[in-house]
């Protein structure tokens, strides 16, 4: 494998997009166990310890990582799922556990030494004092940044913490500090930190109206979306509310983040890897993005100028954004 | 080397003419042989809750119940138009859509977002069957041309052969189509001022939330400072 400077990971919601990723060109690929131990719980996606074990010798055959999410919090006296899902990685030869809960931290960090942790966004740390913490307490070695930092930011904790920075690349925007969004378990009673799923589809309706389609949460109407307009994740953030008489998006816009055209400034903040969001997509949406970053990365390496491949049509909403990396806002 | 489409207009003309009770014997004969080539797609389906989801493609006359789950084997049918049953949930897109949708070619979310694709009913049941189905690495093509048995090299040639032969017919279409909008006297600059259009139409969209937000804080400043008990 040629030695990239900016980590390329992809999602992988199954073992098929598992090898699309690593066939388009991605260093590494994040993934999770078929249950509630991870932050994308859906029905029919993820892995299972068979899969997981094949789909580590083949990335690794390739010179690819897999890193392992088990980045919910488990509830009181549940342990064992999150104490299986760290002793089925390290089995499996994981390069890495991304996590998120210090119990669960702790338990990896004593019960196996030499297995890399990663700190979840799920975590939500967000500056050095709070990164040191982890990094001191747990030896974590790098740190998935939430998506509210703006470039400046993201080159600040890289130098004020001197650990491996992860950001996000592309895929849905949250508006909320990760791990700490109440939203969808006020509508659907169940919590999207410890189940794994927000917006989980049992709690997801669509209605056709006329021209019409609503998009319904357990009893609340999160959208009405006419023909031709974008539609966006059935998530409460990305819902269009009431407010003073107007409907509108108050908290997000349906829109995708995309940094294809800000890598040479990411890298130059510290940037170590770049993270492509989206387990619940599909191996089609893995296969095209990561070969667009990939070939954009390149681009990066060898100093080539080039325009970047056009992923509007993937997104959420058909639109793009550099989300907080070019904070306007504040 | 990259899979061979199933041309879908020769799908669309032969399921739009085929008589229903051929349709349902070729729907029968095409799981069979998917089962055979794809057991596990056939384990996982049957490990997922009990659900059964109604397939509408919209460009043909028929609609299709998928039944899959409850540890019981997953099959089609062929839907009766009088019966109005309905299913846990409905999936409706043209054919062409659907097929890529199956064989994992392209991204049922994109569709959604985009509304190529329109879900109704239990959304579970939806998530369920895309995400079982994204596991597998499906293709009609040659699961279609196999059932020729022996001549299935002969079918494959014939099917590409159609394919291609669509392919040019569809490229010389939009070189035509392309020609008539070349109109240089019309407007030639017409690319530039649409994209300039569409930049400030979306800049005026997040101007308009904008507002529409500070509004609301002014309204609560407002609000602040009439009700003490809120300061
Ligand atoms: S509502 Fe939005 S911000 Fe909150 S957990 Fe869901 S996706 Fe994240």
């Amino acid at each position: 494998m040629t030695h990239h400077s900016l980590e390329l990971l992809s999602p992988a919601g199954n073992p098929a997009a598992l090898r699309a990723a690593i066939e388009a060109g991605a260093d590494a690929v994040y993934c999770g166990f078929a249950d509630r131990t991870n932050a994308r719980n859906y029905p029919g996606l993820n892995f299972d310890v068979d899969e997981m074990v094949e789909g580590v010798a083949f990335a690794h055959s390739k010179g690819a990582k897999v890193l392992v999410a088990i980045n919910t919090f488990p509830p009181a006296g549940e342990m064992k799922s999150w104490k299986d899902a760290i002793d089925n990685a390290a089995m499996a030869g994981a390069d890495a556990v991304i996590l998120a809960d210090i119990g669960v931290l702790d338990y990896a960090a004593n019960k196996h030494p030499n297995l890399r942790r990663h700190l979840s966004v799920q975590a939500s740390a967000a500056n050095p004092l709070s990164i040191n913490y982890y990094r001191d307490q747990f030896g974590v070695k790098r740190v998935v940044l939430p998506r509210i930092l703006s470039v400046d930011e993201v080159a600040h904790v890289a130098k004020e913490t001197g650990m491996e920075i992860e950001v996000f690349g592309y895929g849905s925007v949250g508006p909320m500090s990760e791990g700490r969004c109440f939203l969808s378990s006020y509508m659907t009673g169940l919590s999207p930190t410890s189940e794994g799923a927000c917006a989980p589809a049992s709690h997801v309706t669509y209605k056709e109206e006329g021209d019409f389609v609503l998009s319904c949460l357990g009893d609340v109407v999160l959208n009405r979306v006419a023909k031709g307009e974008g539609a966006a994740y059935p998530t409460p953030c990305k819902a269009r509310y009431v407010a003073c008489g107007k409907a509108g998006y108050i908290f997000e816009e349906p829109i995708a983040l995309n940094a294809l055209d800000i890598l040479p400034e990411l890298k130059k903040a510290g940037v170590t890897a770049l993270k492509i969001e989206g387990r619940q997509r599909s191996k089609a949406y893995v296969a095209e993005v990561v070969s667009a970053f990939r070939k954009a990365l390149d681009a990066v390496e060898t100093g080539e100028t080039r325009s970047t491949d056009d992923l509007s049509d993937l997104s959420e909403g058909g639109r793009q954004t550099f989300g907080a990396y070019k904070k306007g806002w504040r | 080397m990259k899979p061979s489409n199933l041309p879908a207009p020769l799908v669309r003309g032969a399921m739009t003419v085929a008589p229903p009770f051929v349709l349902a014997r070729a729907i029968d004969a095409l799981l069979r042989k998917m089962e055979r080539a794809h057991p596990r797609l056939f384990k996982n389906l049957a490990r997922l809750k009990p659900y059964v989801i109604h397939v509408e493609p919209s460009d043909l006359p028929h609609r299709f119940a998928l039944k899959f789950g409850g540890d019981e084997k997953a099959f089609v049918r062929l839907l009766d138009p009088r019966d109005e049953t309905p299913g846990d949930a409905c999936i409706k897109g043209n054919i062409d859509v659907l097929l890529n949708l199956l064989q994992g070619r392209i991204d049922g979310d994109a569709l959604f977002f985009t509304r190529g694709l329109v879900i109704a009913g239990d959304t579970a049941a939806v998530v369920a069957l895309r995400n079982t189905l994204d596991r597998e690495e499906i293709d009609l093509f040659a699961d279609v041309t196999s059932m020729f048995g022996p001549l299935q090299k002969p079918a494959e040639r014939a099917l590409t052969a159609i394919g291609r032969a669509r392919e040019a017919a569809r490229h010389r279409a939009a070189e035509f189509i392309d020609s008539l909008r070349e109109d240089k006297t019309a407007d030639a600059a017409a690319p530039a001022w649409v994209n300039e259009r569409d930049a400030l139409k979306a800049e005026l969209k997040t101007l308009q939330t904008r507002i529409a937000k500070l509004e609301v804080r002014e309204k609560l400043a407002k609000g602040a400072s009439q009700d003490p008990a809120h300061s």
